[in-house]
């Protein structure tokens, strides 16, 4: 059986299939995520009425983890590249995800039911970097940008369908949480059997590829990854190959870019509730506000892909976020529904300019043994930027209005591209992009 | 990866056989979780039911079963008799003489809470969309009035807050609305924070008064509200879920003891001498209190601590005696008297 989606003749490129892999990856993901975003849909609900709890706990419980998901970031890709086991880490996050959902059904109190949200969001981080390694060497590296694009497009569709499933299975039995969760289990299950049925484990190369070699002509700039000989290879990397990533040259470039770019973000829950509070939007619309974000990402994320394998991921990544000032200016500037519209398009096309470009801008940056590491650190400073920007931002809220707030973080973004650009365009891989 | 050897075949039936089994574990599921839903779906036609005469205390039956969730009502008089289980499913639910309030779950996806008002016999009404999920429910003696406040997302910029909405309905009549929306006086003065929570209503019997909680700025403060006047005045603070005694002259609220601990006792107001006693309730409960009887509180308490699955209804009397169990898996517990029991006014 061939799974296969068709690249679409596009000037003088030839057309290329998507690797298998990459879609069996982007469908495991997509199940994965209506298993994980229906139970999140109904969690409040389950929390409040068949629990009693205030839903204060559970929310700061929450933000404490998105911290701790982070670290297992790092973690799943580190142990990823040391063990040379991406297929296992990533199979394990999988299982990790499925026996959260188990452990809800006969859950009790509020400790029990944070620990199987801490087993979920510990799944997750395991999972990511790992993942994105099977993808970043699953196809020819010049087509990475349209790889990590029809992933993404395939997980979005499975974020957007979770609520979808959940509410339409509460519809047919009011109450039955449970019954939710075990439909949830059962979705994840089938994930991870199509994880682990039709994704091969990764090969690391038996020598490294003359195109992953370090370029003679910057060979100065990486006194570190110069020494490693091919035999390098068998010992297992370590924390101090680790802290040599930095100093590759163009991926601390991408990386201090990433996490300057991150930080000026405001976050979508509060870039919602701006347009709540300039009444561009009503409160009962507000979950649509989720669906339209997710349905313009999705749209998107193949065809900005495509475009950052042609014109530099790097260029899209910075337009992605030049596409975010758009979005906050909208918010301010453009009153109404169309406002609302323009703002959540703009926020959407962020999304698909920049989640999956990063990945795909990074790894050709790193050293084939060290490449989940790597891809992990990079969205490390993504989440943890983002984190202090929602932060900043509640607090210059606090301080000032609202659009006075927003004013602020344009002005914050428009520094940090001022910043990120020169950066981050001296960082691009001339090697594995078109142009 | 065409070529596939005879090992991965059978790796392949194998997972195609557990995949097809999840598949069925999870679609008997859903059937019979649905059908269970269909069986007790005619919840419309529920008046041949007999309610026990006299005082009636009207609860949510937590009995494990296709029953749980449902009204039930029990004699005050001789609460061991079998209770009397209504095919109405609630969420939460409050009575009066006149009839009764349930907040309750409903098949449309989009707006996932309703208001059912309910008759005399406790028979549903017609329904109104509810705004967010349910966490109390109160109507006044006289019927005329009811409050519910729900839990919403959206109120805040933070989300590690919470936010309620409370709002008063008229019965047969346009609503009341937003408690949120009234005047907040603080020490006499109007105040302005926009991070204001309201919720825990209760009546005052026959006028346009009730006794609340409004929070701001992390603190807690028992208000008097005036529907006519639509002001919320703050009479103390660290109180919370207000319940008036049948006779108006007492308040039993949540009272935090220790400032830092989030540890919750009830505490009896009068409301004419301003003396404050403490319960003999030790645990921290988190429920609007319901009264008995003008001498006993009654209130659920969550079986295996916070956050558990089933509850108990308890009562504990104000002058002496410890707290006991009054009726097992089961919860919103209310009192009312039939209309026709009661003395003309």
């Amino acid at each position: 059986m061939y799974v296969s989606v068709r690249d679409i003749p596009h000037g003088a490129r030839s057309t290329t299939r998507v690797p298998r892999v990459v879609v069996v990856l982007g469908l495991v993901s997509l199940i994965t995520d209506v298993s994980t975003e229906m139970v999140t849909a109904v969690l409040p609900m389950f929390a409040t009425l068949a629990l009693g709890l205030t839903p204060l706990g559970y929310g700061l419980l929450d933000g404490l983890y998105q911290g701790a998901t982070v670290l297992m970031r790092l973690l799943g890709g580190f142990l990823a590249d040391r063990l040379r086991r991406p297929k296992l880490m990533a199979g394990a996050g999988y299982a990790l995800g499925a026996a959260a959902k188990l452990m809800l059904l006969p859950v009790a109190g509020a400790g029990a039911l944070s620990a199987a949200v801490a087993v979920d969001r510990a799944g997750k981080g395991l999972r990511t970097a790992p993942r994105d390694l099977l993808i970043a060497t699953a196809g020819p590296r010049d087509r990475l940008g349209r790889s990590f694009g029809v992933h993404r497009a395939l997980d979005a569709t499975g974020a957007l369908l979770g609520p979808v499933v959940a509410f339409g299975l509460l519809a047919l039995a009011p109450g039955d949480f449970d019954m939710v969760f075990v439909v949830s289990f059962c979705a994840a299950v089938l994930g991870v059997l199509l994880f682990v049925h039709r994704v091969p484990e990764h090969r690391p190369p038996e020598r490294p590829a003359p195109e992953h070699r370090v370029p003679e002509h910057r060979a100065l700039k990486h006194r570190a990854l110069e020494h490693p000989a091919p035999e390098h290879r068998a010992r297992p990397v370590s924390l101090r190959d680790v802290a040599a990533l930095l100093r590759i040259d163009g991926f601390r470039r991408l990386f201090c870019a990433a996490a300057v770019l991150s930080a000026a973000t405001i976050g979508d829950g509060l870039l919602y509730l701006v347009l709540l509070r300039n009444e561009s939007v009503t409160t009962r619309w507000f979950p649509l506000l989720f669906v339209c974000t997710s349905l313009v990402y999705l749209a998107l994320a193949v065809p900005l892909g495509r475009a950052s394998d042609r014109y530099g991921r790097n260029r899209v990544l910075t337009a992605g976020y030049g596409l975010l000032l758009c979005a906050y200016l909208t918010a301010i500037l453009v009153d109404g529904t169309a406002g609302a519209m323009l703002c959540l398009v703009f926020l959407g096309a962020y999304y698909a300019a920049t989640d999956g470009v990063l990945p795909a801008a990074a790894a050709p940056l790193l050293p084939a043994e060290l490449t989940a590491t790597g891809i992990s650190v990079v969205q490390a400073a993504v989440a943890g930027g983002r984190a202090l920007g929602a932060v900043a931002f509640g607090a210059v809220w606090t301080a000032a209005e609202g659009d006075a707030a927003v004013w602020t973080f344009a002005a914050a973004l428009t520094a940090a591209l001022l910043v990120a650009v020169p950066m981050i365009t001296r960082s691009r891989d001339h090697r594995t992009e078109a142009r | 990866m065409t070529q596939l050897s005879p090992r991965r075949i059978r790796d392949g039936r194998i997972m195609t056989a557990i995949a097809v089994l999840v598949v069925a574990v999870a679609a008997s599921c859903v059937t019979s979780s649905a059908l269970r839903a269909g069986a007790i779906g005619g919840e419309r036609d529920g008046g041949s039911v007999e309610l026990p005469e006299g005082r009636q205390i009207v609860f949510r039956s937590l009995r494990p079963g296709p029953a749980f969730g449902h009204i039930a009502v029990l004699p005050a008089a001789d609460v061991r008799r079998e209770r009397v289980v209504l095919p109405t499913r609630c969420e939460r639910t409050a009575a009066s003489p006149a009839g009764g309030l349930c907040l309750r779950q409903t098949r449309n996806p989009i707006l996932p809470f309703a208001v059912t008002l309910l008759d005399d016999r406790l028979r549903p009404g017609g329904e109104t969309p509810l705004n967010g999920i349910p966490s109390r429910a109160r109507i006044s003696e006289d019927g005329r009035y009811y409050a519910t406040t729900t839990f919403v997302t959206g109120h805040s910029y933070l989300s590690d807050g919470f936010s309620t909405e409370t709002a008063i309905g008229r019965v047969g009549g346009d609503p009341v609305g937003n408690v949120e929306r009234f005047t907040f006086l603080l020490n006499g003065q109007p105040n302005e924070n926009t991070d204001r929570n309201v919720w825990g209503v209760t009546f005052v019997p026959g006028g346009e008064r009730f006794f609340a909680t409004v929070a701001t700025q992390d603190r807690r403060y028992l208000v008097e509200g005036d529907i006519r006047r639509r002001t919320l005045t703050a009479l103390r603070d660290n109180v919370e879920c207000p319940s008036l005694s049948p006779d108006g002259r007492r308040l039993v609220y949540k009272k935090r003891t220790g400032l830092t601990s989030d540890v919750w006792r009830f505490h009896v107001l009068d409301l004419a001498t301003g003396v404050e006693t403490p319960l003999a309730e030790t645990r921290s409960v988190d429920d609007q209190a319901a009264w008995l009887d003008d001498g006993h509180v009654m209130y659920a308490v969550p079986k295996g601590g916070a956050g558990g699955r089933n509850a108990d209804v308890w009562v504990v009397p104000l002058r002496g005696g410890a707290p006991r169990l009054l009726i097992p898996d089961a919860d919103s517990p209310t009192v009312r008297s039939p209309a026709t029991d009661r003395p003309l006014r």
